[in-house]
C-alpha cells in the first residue's frame, strides 16, 4: 500500500512537475556501511553513510516531500532521526520510542513533508552511532516568492560546516570509563589539576578546598578527543571568493559532546539564524554553538590575496579545526590560548555549597548572559593588559597633561574613549541577543501547563538526571495536544547541559517579548535558571533530553506524550517499546583491575548503574600464611550526590596462621579461624577530602570501621592511597599510570609486606 | 659479564638514537620572516616536534629548511604552527595581535600593513558614554553640581572595569575636585542633609584612590565610595538614571555595590576578569 502510494505520489509529481513551487518529493538513498577510518593515523571502526563521513547534506525546498531510503548494511540496528524537524511521530527516528532499529538490510523509508525552512541535521539516535560518523546536515530552502526572504543573507553563496570529533576509542568503552572516573581522558588533556601541578600554580589551597568539597578536579568536557573536524576533514580552501563577498556559513555542531567556539581572521561575525529559525542580524566577534545547536552566520572577506581563517575550537581548547575563505595567503585567526583550571576550580569552590548544591549567590544567572567559565580564558587577562597598554600610548600622543590643565572636561571624554576603545571587550553572543524576525507568541487561549525540571548530576560517578531521576526511574509525562507547555529549567548540576526537544520548537523567554526566538536546543549553564514555552501540537511521544551523547545514554531526559494518541504502526510490541530506551540509558557498566605484585594480588571487579553497585575485592598471597580473601558487596546509592551507600555483603578468608595465634580488633573481637566465610551489612559513606568511611558488621558480631582514599592526584600521572581499619589493617599505595590499561604500583599492606608490581585496570 | 652489559647497554643506546630520528623524512626550504636570534629561537620552538619534524631557521636568507615525517605531518601544518606564534611566511599570515606582541626586536617589516578590513570596534559605545559624560557638564549651569560628582564617580568606575589604575586615579582626583565643589546653597533640603552625612568620607574615599597606585587597593576603597553615592543619589537624583548593581563575589565573597549609567553589568571589581558577574539591584 505504502509504495503504492508513493508510485502515486511519483507519478503525480511528474505529471504536475513547475519549476518554481510545485510539491515535489525528493528522494535520498543512503547506504549505511561498517567502515575503517583513518583521522589520527590509525585505522578504526567507523561508520560511513554513501562511502563517507559526515552522512551526505540533504537539500530540500519548503513545501517538498522527503523521502529517504535507508539501506543498513551494517551489523548492527540503526534509525535516523531529524533533528528539529517537524513531523509525524513515527518519523522521528528513535528507537524503541517512534520505531524499532532498522535491522540489517530490512527495507525503511522516512517520508515527510517539509514545513520548515532554514539549517538542521540528522543522526542516527541508537547507541554510539552518531559518535562515529553518522550525522549530516539537512538544508531546507526558502520557496520562492517567500515574504521572509532577507536580501543579503538568503541570496548569498551558503557553505554547511558540519563539525564533529573524533576518538579513536571505541566510544562505548569511552562511556564506560567516564562511569567509572577514570581519569585517563584528564591526562591526556592535561587537565588532571594534581597536587603538585596546584602547588607549582600557587592554588594548594584551592586544590584542597576542592577536595575537601569532594569534588573531583573540574573540566569544561569530559571526553579527550584525537581530532576536531569540520566536514570530516580540517584545513579546507573556499578560494572562490572577492573581496567585499559575503558567505552564508551555515554551522551544525554534531558533536557528540563537543561545544564549539566560533572565531574568525576577517573582522565580525554576523549572526543571522539559530536552530534553522530566522534571528535579526546580530554581530559578535565569537560565538559558543552548543552541542546539536545550528547557527546561520554571515562573514565578509575584507581584502584580495588573502584567505580567511575561519576556526571552530571545542571548548576544553585541546585542538581545533578550520577552513579559509578567499584566495591567497592564508590570514590565521589567533587560537584560543588553553585554559586556567585552577582559576575554574576556584571559581567552582566558591559556588559549591558542603551539601553538593551549587549556591549562585543571587545571581539570577540566565540565557549565557554571565559566563562564569571567563575566569578560565587567558585572553580576557590579555585584553586587560592591552587596553592599559594601548592607553598610555595614546595618552602620549596626545600630550595629554597640558590638555588636562587647560580644559578638565576635554581629557575627561578623552580618558572615556581611551579606556573603552582598550578594553574593546570581545564581544559574545549570548541568548540575550537572540530577536527573532516573525513573532513567535502562542494562542492566548491555550490552557498554560508550568512544569519545572532540576538538572542534576553527579561527576564522581557520572550520572544524569532530571530532578534527580534518569528516565530509567520515570513514567512518560502525559501531556494534552494544544495546551501550552511552559518549562522551567534550573541547572544545580556542574556541567552545561543543551537541552534538546524533538518534533517542537520552543519559545526561549528572553526579554524579547513577542519576538522570542524559537529554539530547539537551550544550552544551560550551571546555575542558570531558563524558561521555554511551546504549544503541544503533534501526537506522539516526543524525546527531551541532554544532547551531549554521554549524558543521554546515562538518563539525563524524559518523554512528554501526547493523551489518546493513535497507535505507532512501527512500535508494533508495546514491551519492546519505552521499557527498552529506559533500560538502554540505564545499562551496567563493567570495570575490573588488578595489581600483580611481588607479595600478591590485590584486585577488583565492579558492576555498577545508576542506583547499584556490585563490588568484589580480593587479596590473594602467594603463600598460605597470606592466604587469600574475597569481599562481595552489594549496595545502592543514596541521594542527588550519592555520598551514601547501604550495602549488604559476603566475605570468605582462608590463611593458615602460625601456632594459631589469634587476631584481635581494636574492639577486643578476636578471630583464630583460618577460613570463614561471612555475611554482612553495613554502608560507606564518602568524608570530606573524598575520603570512605565505611562500617561493617558481620554475622557472628564483629565490627569493621575503616577509612580510605583512592586515586589521590599527587602529580599528573602519580596516584596515591591508603586504607586503615579496625582490624589493625592498613596500606599505603602510589600508583604511576603508565598508559590507559597499565601502570606500575607500589605498596606497603600490613598482612603481605611491600609489594610492588604491574596494575592492570579496564 | 660486565662488558656484556656494557655492550647491551651501548646497542639499546644506538637503537634509541636511530628512533630518534625522523623516518619517510622529507626536508624543504620555505621563506619565513623575522628579524634576529630570539625569531630564531621562537620559529624552531613553535616547528619542532621530536621524531617528527626540525626547522632550521635562516635570518639572513629569511628561509628555513624544515625535514618532517611525512606520514605524520605536512609542510603547511608545520608552516600554520609558526605564523601562530607571529611569524608571517609564504603560506601564512599571523594573526595581528600575536604579531603585535612579540618582542621588540623580532618585530619584523610586514609586506602588508593589515588584512583586517578596520571596523571602529568600541566607536559607538565610546560615543554613547561620552554624550552621556558631556551632558552633565551641560547641565552644570542648572540647580545642580551633583551631576559632575557623579559623572567623576562614572568615569572611576569605567576606569576600574579597565583595570586601568592610572585613569582611576585621575578620575578620583577628579571626583575629589568635584566633590570640594558642590554649592550646598543651591541644595534642597532632603539633597543637603544627605550630602552633609556623606561628603566627607566621599572626599576620603576619593582622595585615596587618587593617590593609591594598586588597582586592587583602589577597589576596595571604591566599595565605601559607592555605598555612599548611593545613599546620596538615593535623595538627589542624578539627571539620568543610576543602575545600582551587585556582584557576589566581590570583595573576597563578601560581596560589592557598585552605580553604573547602564543596565548591562561591567564588573569594576573584577573587570574583565569576570566582566559580566553581578546583577542589577535597583533602579535609581
Amino acid at each position: 500500500m505504502r509504495s503504492l502510494t508513493k508510485y502515486i505520489l511519483l507519478l503525480l509529481t511528474a505529471v504536475l512537475y513547475f519549476p518554481a513551487d510545485a510539491q515535489q518529493v525528493v528522494r535520498y538513498d543512503l547506504y549505511v556501511r561498517d567502515t575503517m577510518v583513518n583521522f589520527s593515523g590509525k585505522p578504526k571502526n567507523g561508520i560511513s553513510v554513501n562511502g563517507g563521513i559526515p552522512m551526505p547534506t540533504l537539500t530540500f525546498t519548503e513545501g517538498d516531500t522527503a523521502e529517504v531510503h535507508v539501506h543498513n548494511k551494517m551489523k548492527a540496528g540503526t534509525s535516523l532521526h531529524w533533528h528539529g524537524v517537524f513531523l509525524p511521530n513515527k518519523e522521528d527516528g528513535v528507537p524503541f520510542l517512534t520505531q524499532m532499529p532498522i535491522k540489517t538490510d530490512e527495507p525503511f523509508v522516512y517520508r515527510f513533508p517539509i514545513k520548515q525552512n532554514g539549517t538542521y541535521w540528522y543522526h542516527s539516535h541508537s547507541g554510539m552511532q552518531e559518535q562515529i560518523g553518522m550525522y549530516g546536515a539537512i538544508i531546507f530552502n526558502k520557496k520562492k516568492g517567500d515574504p521572509t526572504f532577507r536580501k543579503g543573507i538568503d541570496d548569498i553563496p551558503s557553505i554547511p560546516l558540519v563539525l564533529s570529533e573524533w576518538t579513536d576509542l571505541d566510544p562505548d568503552n569511552v562511556h564506560r570509563m567516564l562511569h567509572n572516573a577514570n581519569d585517563w581522558f584528564a591526562i591526556k588533556k592535561n587537565a588532571v589539576q594534581s597536587y603538585a601541578e596546584a602547588i607549582q600554580a600557587g592554588h594548594f589551597k584551592t586544590k584542597v578546598t576542592n577536595e575537601w568539597k569532594r569534588m573531583l578536579a573540574m573540566d569544561v568536557s569530559d571526553v579527550y578527543y584525537n581530532k576536531f573536524l569540520i566536514n570530516g576533514g580540517s584545513e579546507k580552501v573556499y578560494p572562490d571568493f572577492k573581496a567585499g563577498d559575503k558567505v552564508r556559513l551555515r554551522v551544525i555542531n554534531a558533536g557528540a559532546s563537543s561545544y564549539f567556539w566560533l572565531t574568525y581572521a576577517g573582522g565580525k561575525i554576523t549572526v543571522v539564524a539559530n536552530d534553522g529559525n530566522d534571528v535579526e542580524p546580530v554581530e559578535v566577534d565569537r560565538l559558543i554553538v552548543g552541542v546539536s545547536e545550528t547557527y546561520d552566520v554571515v562573514v565578509t572577506i575584507p581584502e584580495d590575496g588573502f584567505s580567511y581563517e575561519f576556526m571552530a575550537t571545542p571548548e576544553d581548547r585541546t585542538g581545533n579545526s578550520s577552513i579559509y575563505l578567499g584566495n591567497g595567503i592564508k590570514q590565521l585567526v589567533t587560537p584560543l590560548p588553553t585554559l586556567k583550571y585552577f582559576e575554574g576550580m576556584k571559581m567552582m569552590n566558591d559556588m559549591m555549597k558542603m551539601n553538593g548544591d551549587l549556591d549562585d549567590m543571587g545571581m539570577k544567572m540566565t540565557l549565557q548572559k554571565m559566563d562564569m567559565n571567563t575566569v578560565m580564558y587567558p585572553e580576557m587577562e590579555d585584553q586587560q593588559k592591552e587596553a592599559h597598554e594601548g592607553h598610555q600610548m595614546q595618552e602620549n600622543h596626545k600630550g595629554h597633561d597640558m590638555q588636562e590643565k587647560q580644559d578638565n572636561s576635554a581629557t575627561h571624554e578623552g580618558h572615556d574613549m581611551n579606556s573603552h576603545q582598550g578594553s574593546g571587550n570581545i564581544k559574545t553572543l549570548n541568548y540575550g541577543m537572540l530577536k527573532s524576525t516573525i513573532p513567535t507568541s502562542l494562542p492566548k487561549d491555550a490552557p498554560v501547563r508550568n512544569l519545572h525540571f532540576e538538572l542534576t548530576g553527579n561527576m564522581n560517578r557520572y550520572v544524569w538526571s532530571l530532578d534527580n531521576k534518569v528516565l530509567d526511574e520515570s513514567d512518560k509525562i502525559l501531556i494534552k495536544k494544544g495546551e501550552v507547555l511552559r518549562i522551567t529549567m534550573y541547572n544545580n548540576s556542574m556541567m552545561r547541559h543543551p537541552m534538546h526537544l524533538h518534533g517542537h520548537d520552543f519559545r526561549v523567554i528572553n526579554g524579547q517579548g513577542e519576538y522570542a526566538p524559537l529554539k530547539n536546543v537551550l544550552d544551560i549553564m550551571p546555575m542558570e535558571t531558563d524558561t521555554i514555552e511551546f504549544e503541544s501540537n503533534a501526537d506522539g511521544d516526543w524525546f527531551f533530553h541532554c544532547h551531549i551523547l554521554y549524558h543521554m545514554m546515562a538518563g539525563m531526559g524524559r518523554v512528554f506524550s501526547t493523551e489518546n494518541q493513535p497507535a505507532n504502526p512501527y512500535l508494533p510490541n508495546e514491551r519492546m517499546g519505552y521499557p527498552m530506551l529506559q533500560k538502554e540509558s540505564n545499562m551496567a557498566h563493567f570495570m575490573i583491575q588488578n595489581d600483580f605484585a611481588t607479595n600478591g594480588n590485590d584486585g577488583e571487579l565492579m558492576a555498577h548503574n545508576a542506583r547499584y553497585s556490585l563490588t568484589t575485592e580480593w587479596r590473594l598471597g602467594y603463600n598460605k600464611m597470606h592466604g587469600y580473601e574475597v569481599e562481595t558487596h552489594l549496595g545502592r546509592y543514596i541521594g542527588k550526590m550519592q555520598w551514601f551507600m547501604p550495602f549488604v555483603g559476603f566475605d570468605y578468608r582462608y590463611r593458615k596462621m602460625e601456632n594459631h595465634e589469634s587476631e584481635k580488633n581494636l574492639f577486643g573481637q578476636a578471630n583464630s579461624k583460618d577460613e570463614r566465610a561471612l555475611f554482612s551489612a553495613g554502608f560507606a559513606y564518602t568524608l570530606p577530602m573524598l575520603v570512605r568511611f565505611q562500617a561493617e558488621v558481620y554475622h557472628d558480631g564483629t565490627l569493621r570501621l575503616g577509612l580510605m582514599r583512592e586515586d589521590i592526584p599527587l602529580t599528573k600521572r602519580l596516584r596515591g592511597g591508603f586504607m586503615v581499619n579496625t582490624d589493625k589493617e592498613y596500606m599505603l599505595d602510589l600508583r604511576y599510570i603508565l598508559t590507559k590499561n597499565f601502570g606500575v604500583r607500589g605498596h606497603y599492606d600490613s598482612d603481605m609486606g611491600y609489594g610492588i608490581g604491574l596494575s592492570v585496570n579496564y | 659479564m660486565k662488558k656484556l652489559t656494557i655492550y647491551i647497554f651501548i646497542s639499546v643506546l644506538g637503537i634509541g638514537a636511530l628512533q630518534a630520528q625522523i623516518k619517510n623524512q622529507e626536508t624543504i626550504t620555505a621563506s619565513i620572516k623575522g628579524n634576529c636570534g630570539m625569531c630564531k629561537k621562537t620559529i624552531e620552538k613553535a616547528g619542532n616536534e621530536k621524531n617528527i619534524s626540525a626547522v632550521n631557521w635562516d635570518a639572513d636568507s629569511q628561509t628555513a629548511s624544515i625535514s618532517f615525517d611525512k606520514t605524520k605531518t605536512s609542510k603547511e601544518a608545520i608552516l600554520k604552527k609558526i605564523a601562530q606564534v607571529g611569524y608571517d611566511n609564504e603560506s601564512f599570515r599571523a594573526p595581528d595581535d600575536v604579531y603585535a606582541k612579540l618582542h621588540e626586536c623580532c618585530l619584523y617589516d610586514r609586506d602588508h600593513e593589515t588584512a583586517v578590513a578596520k571596523e571602529d570596534h568600541a566607536g559607538h559605545i565610546a560615543k554613547n558614554d561620552h554624550a552621556a559624560h558631556s551632558s552633565h557638564q551641560m547641565n552644570n549651569s542648572k540647580e545642580t553640581s551633583l551631576n559632575s560628582v557623579y559623572g567623576h564617580y562614572l568615569g572611576l568606575k569605567d576606569a576600574l572595569v579597565a583595570s586601568n589604575a592610572n585613569t582611576a586615579a585621575s578620575h578620583a582626583k577628579e571626583l575629589s575636585k568635584a566633590i570640594q565643589q558642590v554649592d550646598m546653597g543651591k541644595l534642597e533640603k532632603s539633597e543637603h542633609d544627605a550630602w552633609m552625612k556623606v561628603y566627607k568620607s566621599l572626599e576620603k574615599d576619593a582622595s585615596a584612590i587618587a593617590a593609591e597606585k594598586s588597582i586592587d587597593k583602589q577597589r576596595i576603597n571604591f566599595i565605601n565610595l559607592s555605598n555612599n553615592l548611593y545613599s546620596l543619589a538615593k535623595v538627589a537624583k542624578a539627571d539620568k538614571p543610576l543602575y545600582w548593581q551587585f556582584c557576589p563575589m566581590a570583595n573576597n565573597n563578601k560581596g560589592a555595590f557598585w552605580l553604573s549609567s547602564e543596565q548591562e553589568i561591567k564588573n569594576p571589581y573584577f573587570g574583565s576578569k569576570m566582566l559580566t558577574c553581578g546583577s542589577v539591584k535597583e533602579k535609581i
